[in-house]
């Protein structure tokens, strides 16, 4: 993950509607624009793949059984693509199993057609949070890797050890250096790092952390 | 003036009526919602409900919904009436011919005052000033583009106006409840075809590997389990004695606290239903609805326990061998309209499998016995996917109610969206009817009966039947057909069974393959003098060996298969006098080819 954040704070807020059946497209796109939301619909998932605006893309409303591309084939899709956009299915019956492989694999929702209005309004809503939860841990972490860029090459290394929760003198000993060094880069690096406490320096290794696991 | 349609309004529609239309939208959106995903049994109190309150937006005094009979007649399902009003009890069609002809063809008939109708309406009016109506509306109701009844609307006590706008809104209502009631017929019809055909289908397993002394028992155990499924207190399969009108009893099962009739009945003493079942038809009603004729055989049949009858005669080659008849001591019990023909096949598998046992004629005549239990294991996997089909409609008009609600419940309403909603959820209620209509169609296939078929057409049915099939397998499933095609005369229902069996078998045959080789392809031409209905399937494929065996009956490679499909396929290619083959090449894929000869001169192999 190397681009940068996107550049509004707004979290992404389209829902992208995807149902090979032209009626329940016209039908929810109509609802759910009436309850104040962003819709854009798809007739297939591949079409979703190549058209839809991804950043902005706030969660993906798909029915499980379409001709070409299944519900499912495109969950595997946008997991293959980075992509941690919130789903909701939508299904005809007698899918029980399929639906059931879907929860197991990061759907948010499973709803079974016919739904209420108050089904898949609660539903979106749900995946929207969920959206929004993600672009503000990811706008987090940006700003901390940001951050962490702009320490020296002797400031990462104390914060690598203090983030450790090694004390001081411990900390100048592995260093080579005077304990009153290690205080005046340990104070360089709670201020650049925006840090209020050795607890918010520790959180915000370890994000580092898992940010390098997950890999560019 | 017109009397089938109201002059069209003004553009500034007067409040009084905009308010009406507005609470009439607001009930329409509310029913539609209501009437999806009702169980059966609740749909018939919904309909009564929906009645009174609309009568009560549009302040009519009687609303009435009727249904077209096998003979033609209306005849009223539900009526809601205002205190002081007599609900209708008759049927419509002597009084008012002229409005039914007119309904008929799709045309609503409104009138402010009955001197509103033209002159041709002669009748039609004077039966209207007979029973003083002051005003009507009747609309027809058709579902699937099949006429299935009228919706009227009266008023007594005032003369009402009917603006094109509203009788729109009749007709939509109308719609609505049409559909609600034939899906509700639908599940039940539905449900019973399933699991009588389940029934068939492991007694025909049962019988065939139980040793030779327990057929009885078998046999035994089926007729429970039928009268189970069709709710009957009686169930008996008759041996009729060489060409007399006495009937032994071979098998029976009798509910607890029914009467248990005499093991030998002289039909004589049953004269109505003899003659029926001699004439080689069934019967299935309750005792009331018999014919006046039937008089003598309803005392006796009510002596007897019985309030409501299902008899079928089971002839083997025309001749009457004998009878399966279930009784139940209830009148309310209702038997579905496409039960006899499942029940006649029934009973004839069961007489011709004793009949076997009898004369231990071995095993090549199973085979043509078991044909009749052709449609095994189709049925359910068509009924789930035309199942699925009709969950797309149905939540469209879900969502759309759920609108149309939100829309009139607004402080400004937004009448062009709610025309749109409104009008999106008529044409799914249509398109549902469609599905409905097609699935009953499915169920009520006919067994006997060989016209000239539209090969092409049969076609579309069966691939509109499998259509939800092929999307849940992720099949890519490519069809042709010649334009011009000679005429063949055969069984529609057989030939699209054995046009089924094929589709499904290879589906099942590319199911294990790549998503990008699951192709199967359907093509149906003319060659010689024949026409050819090829299907190809880019599966597994079979070996030599395994297509020898691929037609012998009980073979299969399915877990839950009977391995009847190509065995009964090809005995009815074979009564087509055409013939049903296999190529096959081994991890490439299979072709079968299913010829049917061109001409009405096609003689059925005896």
């Amino acid at each position: 993950m190397t681009q940068a954040p996107p550049a509004s704070d707004a979290p992404p807020r389209i829902v992208a509607l995807i149902d090979d059946d032209e009626s329940i497209r016209r039908a929810l796109t109509r609802r759910l624009r009436a309850a104040g939301l962003v819709v854009e619909a798809f007739a297939t998932a591949q079409d979703f793949l190549d058209r839809a605006p991804q950043a902005a893309v706030g969660c993906v409303v798909t029915d499980l059984r379409m001709p070409g591309m299944s519900g499912l084939d495109l969950q595997a899709a946008l997991a293959e693509r980075d992509g941690d956009v919130p789903i909701v299915f939508i299904s005809g019956h007698g899918d029980v199993a399929t639906g059931v492989a879907a929860m197991r694999a990061g759907a948010v929702h499973f709803l079974a057609k016919p739904f209420t209005d108050t089904e898949i309004l609660a539903a979106i809503a749900e995946a929207l949070a969920l959206a929004g939860e993600r672009a503000a841990a990811r706008t987090a972490i940006h700003e901390v890797a940001g951050a962490h860029a702009r320490l020296t090459a002797r400031e990462r290394e104390v914060f690598a050890l203090v983030a450790e929760g090694l004390m001081n003198k411990v900390i100048a000993d592995r260093l080579g250096v005077a304990e009153k060094t290690v205080k005046i880069h340990r104070a360089r690096v709670m201020e650049k790092m925006g840090a209020r406490s050795l607890a918010d320096l520790v959180r915000m290794a370890s994000r580092l952390a898992a940010k390098d696991r997950a890999g560019p | 003036m017109n009397p089938r349609l109201a002059p069209p309004d003004s553009p500034g529609l007067p409040e009084v009526a905009h308010g009406e239309l507005l609470r009439f939208e607001r009930v329409l959106a509310e029913l539609s919602t209501g009437f999806i995903n009702r169980a059966a049994g609740d749909v018939d109190p919904a309909i009564d409900e929906a009645l009174r309150r609309i009568a009560g937006v549009l302040e009519v005094e009687r609303i009435t919904l009727l249904r077209v009979g096998t003979d033609g007649v209306l005849f009223v399902t539900h009526s809601a009436s205002v205190d002081g009003i007599a609900p209708v009890r008759t049927n419509l069609v002597p009084q008012y011919p002229w409005t039914l002809e007119e309904i008929k063809a799709g045309r609503p008939v409104a009138f402010t005052r009955v001197d509103d109708l033209p002159a041709i309406a002669v009748v039609d009016r004077a039966n209207w000033t007979r029973i003083a109506v002051a005003s009507n509306v009747t609309v027809p109701i058709f579902v699937g583009d099949v006429f299935q009844g009228a919706l009227a609307i009266a008023t007594f006590r005032h003369h009402r106006h009917w603006s094109a706008e509203l009788v729109e809104r009749v007709r939509m209502l109308a719609t609505m409840l049409g559909n609600a009631l034939e899906h509700k017929r639908t599940q039940v019809e539905l449900a019973t075809a399933v699991e009588f055909e389940r029934l068939m289908s492991h007694t025909l397993a049962a019988l065939v590997a139980a040793p030779q002394g327990a057929f009885d028992t078998v046999i035994g155990g089926a007729l429970r389990e039928g009268g189970a499924i069709l709710g009957a207190d009686r169930v008996t399969l008759w041996q009729r004695e060489g060409t007399s009108a006495q009937f032994r009893k071979t098998h029976r099962h009798v509910a607890p606290g029914m009467p248990t009739p005499p093991n030998v009945t002289n039909m004589e003493r049953l004269p109505w239903m003899l003659g029926e079942i001699l004439a080689n038809r069934s019967v299935s009603a309750p005792l009331s609805a018999f014919p006046p004729a039937a008089a003598g055989d309803v005392a006796l049949l009510r002596e007897l326990g019985a309030e409501s009858i299902v008899a079928v005669p089971i002839a083997i080659d025309g001749h009457v061998m004998g009878a399966l008849s279930f009784a139940s001591a209830s009148e309310s019990r209702g038997w579905p309209e496409s039960l006899v023909p499942r029940v006649r096949l029934f009973g004839e598998m069961l007489a011709s499998l004793l009949a076997r046992e009898r004369a231990a004629r071995g095993e090549r005549d199973a085979r043509a016995e078991a044909a009749h239990a052709a449609r095994l294991g189709t049925m359910g996997v068509v009924a789930a996917s035309l199942a699925h089909e009709l969950t797309q409609p149905l939540a469209a008009i879900m969502t759309n109610a759920e609108m149309a609600l939100h829309l009139v419940a607004a402080p400004e309403v937004d009448h062009v969206e709610l025309r749109a909603t409104l009008e999106d959820i008529l044409a799914d209620d249509r398109r549902a009817g469609k599905l409905i209509h097609q699935l009953r169609r499915f169920l009520r296939r006919d067994e006997l009966e060989r016209t000239a078929l539209d090969v092409r057409a049969l076609q579309d049915e069966v691939l509109s039947l499998v259509r939800g099939e092929v999307v849940g397998k992720g099949v890519s499933l490519s069809s042709s057909c010649a334009p011009v095609l000679p005429e063949v005369i055969g069984n529609h229902a057989q030939v699209q069974q054995v046009l089924l069996n094929l589709l499904l078998n290879a589906f099942d045959a590319v199911a294990s393959r790549p998503p990008a080789s699951r192709r199967v392809n359907v093509g149906v031409h003319a060659e010689g003098d024949a026409v050819h209905i090829v299907v190809e399937d880019a599966g597994v494929g079979m070996d030599a060996a395994a297509q020898e065996r691929a037609f012998a009956p009980f073979y299969t490679t399915k877990a839950k298969g009977m391995g009847l499909g190509l065995s009964i396929s090809r005995t009815i290619a074979e009564a087509h006098g055409g013939a049903l083959t296999a190529s096959s090449i081994p991890g490439e894929g299979s072709v079968f080819r299913f010829t049917l000869p061109a001409g009405p001169a096609a003689p059925p192999r005896s």
